[in-house]
């Protein structure tokens, strides 16, 4: 038993991490200044935020005296969040502006309230009184102003830190439609929302996420559309989030998905915001984090990232044609290397009597079995794909030559492949790049491998069993309580008109059912265009 | 036990494909018997045959709508003889399911992995239903709401492109040799449509019970009509003599026609068509299997049961047919017949016994009794298990030597 | 796990893996009896080597590979020879892409029912491949050459469609109508018949310049006639007009040429079938059966060595028609005479009048045998040439 316990047994804890006696001090002391409020005394008050922020070198103070009394006062700024001239500024209405006030001898208080009432028109000001909160604010690049014997410090609010311009998102692009993506900042991400969506129905409810980080994450929906269960649900899975940090949408998205460990993902993620709105209106739930373009819905199905925004914009036969394409490429990306393999090397009397002998001219003199000279060569794929995505574009487009042409000619030149694998990967790649979630596309390319060893190990059997578990899989995936495959499995056939085809935009009458959406109409019937009256039309007739 | 529930359309989707997959695996109104060129009009008595079995079980299900059999015969039939009942029917489900996928292993051993061990095939097969098992019947029918278009797909496409070269003249004469072969033909598919016993187990999953009926007979109807034009196609190309003589008939058509020099070897649709509804049949069965039994034994949950029984059922469908030639023997009408004829005296006849003479004593004195009424219920019971012997006698004498 | 599957899929260890090019594709096989009773197998195989250096440039070894391969062997039964086969050659031998099975004349006359069986049983071999009787060596026809194609094999296949589709001279059939006519009451079988032509040796030398000579040669086969069957056992050779009789019962033509003289001055004109319906119907009188067979023919013209005005005048199409028809009621006339010779029953009017008359079939079918020897055509053939070609009427030379 004892040799059981050592050998298998769980180690005993080892008991809580010891920190040193000092170390420890200086945490609850830290903690302790944080929750303290400010007092009366400016340089007291000063002293504790050059504590805090323990001498950072962006950490910036300005001092002065101002009014009448010489009230010495500060501004304290971390540099690079807030603009010069916007702290002059400050500084020349507190100093000048102050003088041409009828001041006499006035307290400091009053001199605060009167500074605060009457000189900052511009400025949306704020009164802190903890350390906790001014900390925080600092962080986020408001501008503070502090007064000697006043216990508070005045927050002038924040101007917005420098950003990217909103530019076409690169990983997103589209033949027709808006050329708008989101940026790093939430702000601008919301209002790039308010301004496609004009309800005061849209609501933005705000977390802020991340012990160390304090990242603002959004949650955005339409209130009327979206089902009450699913906004709850959201939130309380927002809110159980405890994390240090959320550096990006990755990291809400992995604590609030309900399967973690599925291949495919649960919540769509987006630069546009064009396809945020159209999700938000199909009553959907949108999650913004400040810091990261990359914006998630919820809830989707797998067919939903299958589409293109395209496909809304582009005339209706068209994007149902396309759209069926990107279906059947997807699945063409997930099994033709294994179905080649197991043909290849299983039921080698499947194919047409001509086909099969061209197959077996080109093994000819190949020294690998064929499922490793397609794992190889899929591998090598993988790699040049992923070496393309991290390089400079310049380089990327030599990688891509490289690869493609001077590696697959000589791999067939030197015999170390055969010209039907180098196609069917190929095919396999150009397949998967068709698929327009990358996350998705690089779901296909895992369960390939797995449809190649299955395909290697018992033949089309094992393509089929792997087909099922596959099916079974996603079959029991649900999205926030929506069943993944829908409208597929379970089948709702009223749903294919966005799934299999688009509809036309005046035939499109219902928002998806099983979303849960509360209002499913979404425009008034009959609205199909007609041409004029047939009497006018005879007067144009051949004049 | 959690209750899931499915669409009466999953429901019908479900059934059709276990009933259709037997049209494909081995054309039981052709190969059982000597129906030959006339195995089409033996479809139509199958269906007609079918019918009544699948009325015996929806119909007395659906008058249950909240419960399995487990539990209605319980009611029925008091504790112990309901027990044994629901043992029976458990029992027959388990011998459908190894037997189904015993065919599905048979051809996939003759045709395509002629080297790989039938215990491999066979359990591959189980495991992944009884994962599907194990999700949960909504799962299964949201699977078979996937597989469904697919399967029709994969039906009419292999249809479709053999269709030209039917020759009508395979089909003559039409009943030249009576009525008798046509009766035999269909005595073996009919027996199989016992498959639709999982029906005791699914109708209080369904949405709506009240309804089942209706969509069990439209599956039956729908799976009849693929065994119309499979018959058909299959002697109209094969020839009568050909096609029965094979095992597997409607495989070995499918790969023995040319339509164009590329349009060739196609076997593999239907070999696809029949694995996906092979899997659903098995995992609807394998669910039942395993939720029956859980309420047998009185567990909390069906689960733990799944995957010990999907073992035992590869176990048992390799041991208990030692060869091809003895699986086909046992669906020869003559043995097939009064086995499967057993299932429903010793399951069914004694529960509509009851039910009869229950809706009967309690219409004549309200409030009576139950006891009154299960004592005669088990007294016809007992009558029926005893009509087994001549019913048997009576089906040899009408079957012949066949 | 991942290492676990990657080794059970690398490793050869797997039941039915095979590389491809482990094995080699037998395009067409060939049977025939040994003397000594046993019967012997030639496999005409396919050489991958053949095709892929084409594409790999002038670095592959061996290069002029010949397109296929042929070798024999023999033993008890048509399984075992072809087991006997495998010390010969360096890979396995694959028999899902043998598209013709040619049968020796010699073994098609002692029983075919052996072939019959292996090809219906063994899972690799396909029904669709054409059984073929060939009149002279097997092993000359599956070695020899074709300019056009790659190998004989695939030639042997593309020239029996295409035999089957522009003349109606040879009855190919699939294996699995083959087998169902066999099994079929009151009907023989009726298999093509291939023969080879005699190939005269060109000079070797020709090609000492390396430059080709452009060389006339014969092609190797001829395709046309059949083997009439008496159950398993072949009765006799039928011509290509006895053959074309059978294509007209069944209603199989797809394309035929027939040529006659037609009035006016006594010269050819070629008619062209390209429609053909042919309906049978037995009437039973006690022992006594006649046919009546309906055939209708569509046909247009092709070429006229006649000066004949078609166009214009009336009666020299209704003779053409009626020439028409009296041609092909002669060839059905003289495929029953030919099938009465042979006492072979390989047009199926017994199987006619089973389908029909199933009851009266069970009386005649012991005696069948005579019943066919006095059996009587009631024929009511009816042809239309109902186009034209281009013109209307021959060129006027002035």
């Amino acid at each position: 038993m004892g040799l059981w316990q050592q050998l298998f047994g769980k180690r005993k804890a080892r008991g809580p991490k010891i920190l040193s006696l000092a170390d420890d001090l200086v945490i609850s002391e830290r903690e302790q200044k944080l929750n303290t409020k400010l007092s009366a005394n400016l340089t007291a008050n000063l002293n504790t935020i050059v504590d805090l922020f323990g001498n950072s070198a962006d950490f910036t103070i300005r001092h002065f005296k101002a009014g009448p009394d010489q009230l010495p006062g500060a501004v304290v700024v971390l540099e690079g969040l807030v603009r010069e001239d916007s702290i002059k500024d400050i500084q020349r209405v507190v100093l000048v502006d102050s003088l041409k006030l009828d001041l006499k001898a006035a307290k400091p208080k009053a001199f605060y309230q009167l500074i605060k009432d009457r000189l900052l028109p511009n400025y949306d000001l704020k009164e802190l009184d903890t350390f906790d909160r001014l900390c925080e604010n600092l962080s986020s690049g408001h501008k503070l102003l502090l007064f000697d014997g006043v216990d508070k410090a005045l927050d002038c609010g924040v101007e917005g830190y420098k950003s990217r311009a909103i530019e076409e998102p690169s990983a997103e692009t589209v033949i027709r439609g808006p050329r708008e993506g989101f940026v790093e900042s939430i702000r601008t991400n919301t209002s790039l929302i308010r301004r496609r969506i004009k309800t005061p129905n849209l609501w933005i409810e705000s977390f802020s996420l991340g012990n160390l980080t304090r990242t603002e994450v959004n949650m955005a929906y339409i209130k009327g559309l979206v089902s009450d269960q699913l906004v709850a649900e959201v939130r309380s899975r927002l809110e159980r989030i405890d994390i240090d940090s959320v550096l990006e949408s990755g990291y809400v998205e992995e604590f609030i998905e309900d399967d973690p460990f599925t291949i495919f993902p649960q919540l769509a993620r987006t630069e546009r915001p064009d396809k945020v709105a159209a999700g938000l209106l199909e009553g959907k739930v949108a999650i913004f984090t400040d810091g990261t373009p990359f914006v998630l819905i919820t809830p989707i199905n797998l067919w939903e990232l299958l589409q293109a925004p395209d496909d809304y914009y582009e005339r209706a036969s068209i994007a149902a044609f396309i759209r069926n394409l990107r279906i059947f490429a997807y699945w063409v990306s997930i099994l033709l290397p294994g179905s080649y393999v197991a043909v290849v090397n299983f039921h080698h009397e499947l194919l047409p009597s001509e086909l099969a002998l061209r197959i077996a001219a080109t093994r000819e003199g190949v020294p690998f079995p064929v499922v490793a000279e397609v794992l190889i060569m899929e591998l090598t794929f993988e790699m040049l794909r992923e070496a393309g995505i991290r390089l400079p574009q310049a380089i990327g487009s030599a990688i891509s030559i490289v690869g493609a042409l001077i590696l697959g000619e000589a791999a067939i030149r030197a015999g170390l492949a055969s010209p039907a694998v180098i196609i069917i990967v190929a095919i396999t790649a150009i397949a998967s790049f068709t698929v327009p979630a990358f996350d998705l596309g690089i779901s296909g390319r895992l369960l390939l491998f797995l449809f190649i060893m299955l395909g290697a190990t018992i033949g089309l059997l094992g393509i089929q069993l792997g087909l099922l578990m596959l099916l079974i899989h996603l079959c029991s995936l649900r999205s926030f309580g929506t069943p993944y495959f829908v409208p597929i499995g379970p089948m709702v056939v009223k749903d294919w008109r966005d799934v299999f085809i688009r509809i036309w935009w005046w035939g499109m009458l219902k928002r998806p059912h099983l979303v849960g959406t509360r209002d499913l109409d979404r425009e008034s019937p009959g609205q199909m265009p007609r041409p004029e009256s047939q009497d006018e039309g005879d007067d144009h007739e051949d004049n | 036990m959690k209750i899931t529930k499915i669409a009466n359309r999953q429901l019908l989707f479900i059934l059709f494909m276990m009933r259709t997959t037997v049209t494909i695996a081995f054309l039981p109104v052709l190969t059982s018997a000597d129906a030959a060129q006339d195995a089409w009009v033996a479809a139509l008595f199958t269906f007609l045959g079918s019918a009544v079995i699948v009325i015996l079980v929806a119909a007395l299900g659906a008058k249950y709508p909240k419960q399995t059999i487990v539990e209605y015969s319980t009611a029925l039939v008091s504790t112990w003889p309901g027990k044994v009942v629901s043992a029976v029917v458990l029992w027959a489900l388990f011998t459908i399911a190894a037997t189904d996928v015993r065919i599905y292993g048979e051809v996939l051993v003759t045709g395509f992995l002629v080297q790989t061990p039938l215990a491999v095939i066979i359990g591959g097969m189980v495991f992944v239903a009884a994962v599907a098992a194990w999700q949960g019947i909504e799962v299964i029918a949201r699977v078979a709401d996937t597989l469904f278009p697919l399967f029709v797909l994969m039906l009419v496409l292999s249809l479709g492109m053999v269709v030209p070269l039917v020759e009508i003249r395979n089909l003559q004469p039409v009943m030249a040799r009576g009525l008798l072969p046509v009766v035999r033909g269909s005595i073996t598919p009919t027996a199989i449509a016992a498959q639709m016993l999982v029906l005791t187990m699914l109708i209080p999953a369904v949405t709506e019970p009240n309804r089942a009926l209706a969509t069990a007979l439209w599956a039956l109807a729908g799976s009849s009509l693929v065994l119309v034009v499979v018959a058909v196609v299959t002697v109209g190309i094969l020839g009568p003599e050909q096609a029965s003589r094979s095992v597997f008939p409607f495989y070995v058509l499918t790969r023995s026609i040319e339509v164009t020099e590329f349009v060739q070897r196609i076997e593999v649709l239907p070999m696809f068509a029949w694995g996906f509804g092979l899997f659903i049949g098995i995992a609807t069965l394998i669910y039942s299997l395993a939720y029956g039994l859980a309420q047998v034994l009185g567990l909390a949950d069906y689960r733990p049961l799944v995957f010990p029984l999907a073992a035992l059922q590869t176990t048992f469908s390799v041991q208990a047919y030692k060869d091809v030639f003895e699986l086909l023997r046992f669906f020869k009408p003559r043995v097939v017949g009064p086995y499967i004829l057993a299932w429903f005296i010793l399951s069914l006849f004694p529960l509509w016994a009851a039910h009869f003479i229950r809706t009967v004593w309690g219409s004549r004195r309200q409030g009576g009794s139950d006891g009154q009424g299960r004592v005669w219920g088990q007294i016809l019971a007992v009558f029926s298990f005893a009509s087994y012997r001549p019913l048997c006698d009576y089906q040899h004498r009408l079957l012949g030597s066949a | 796990m991942l290492l676990i599957g990657l080794f059970v899929t690398i490793s050869t260890g797997c039941w039915d893996r095979r590389e491809p090019e482990l094995l080699v594709f037998v395009l067409s096989v060939g049977f025939d009896k040994e003397p000594s009773g046993d019967y012997k197998i030639v496999a005409q195989m396919f050489n991958p080597l053949a095709l892929s250096q084409e594409g790999s440039g002038g670095g592959s070894p061996g290069g002029d590979k010949k397109p296929s391969w042929v070798v024999e062997a023999s033993g008890q039964t048509p399984f075992e020879a072809r087991k006997n086969l495998a010390p010969m050659v360096s890979r396995e031998l694959f028999w899902s892409y043998t598209s013709t099975v040619l049968i020796s004349e010699k073994l098609a006359r002692e029983g075919i029912r052996p072939i019959m069986d292996l090809l219906e049983r063994e899972r690799q071999f396909r029904l669709i491949a054409r059984p073929l009787v060939a009149e002279g060596d097997i092993k000359e026809i599956l070695a020899s050459e074709y300019p056009l194609e790659g190998c004989s094999g695939q030639a042997l296949l593309r020239q029996l469609n295409t035999g089957d589709k522009m003349r109606s001279i040879a009855p190919v059939l699939e294996m699995r109508e083959l087998i169902n006519v066999a099994a079929q009451p009151g009907r023989d079988l009726l298999i093509a018949k291939v023969k080879a032509r005699e190939v005269k040796e060109d000079a070797a030398g020709d090609k000492e310049e390396g430059v080709d000579k452009i060389v006339a040669t014969q092609p190797p086969i001829y395709l046309g006639g059949g083997a009439a069957f008496c159950g398993d056992r072949m009765a006799g050779w039928i011509s290509d007009r006895e053959a074309r009789g059978w294509h007209w019962v069944q209603g199989r033509v797809r394309r035929e040429t027939l040529t006659l003289v037609i009035r006016p001055d006594g010269e050819p004109v070629s008619v062209e079938i390209f429609r053909v319906q042919s309906q049978i119907k037995p009437v039973v009188k006690d022992d006594q059966v006649t046919m009546k067979i309906k055939v209708e023919v569509k046909g247009r013209v092709q070429d006229q060595v006649s000066e004949a005005d078609l166009a214009s005048e009336r009666k020299f199409l209704l003779s053409l028609e009626a020439r028409l028809a009296t041609l092909i009621k002669n060839d059905i006339k003289a495929a029953l005479k030919r099938a009465q010779e042979l006492d072979s029953d390989f047009l199926g009017f017994g199987n006619a009048v089973y389908r029909m008359e199933p009851k009266k079939w069970k009386l005649l079918e012991s005696k069948w045998s005579q019943v066919l020897a006095q059996l009587e055509l009631d024929l009511d053939v009816r042809a239309d040439v109902t186009v034209a070609g281009l013109i209307k009427e021959p060129v006027k030379m002035k």
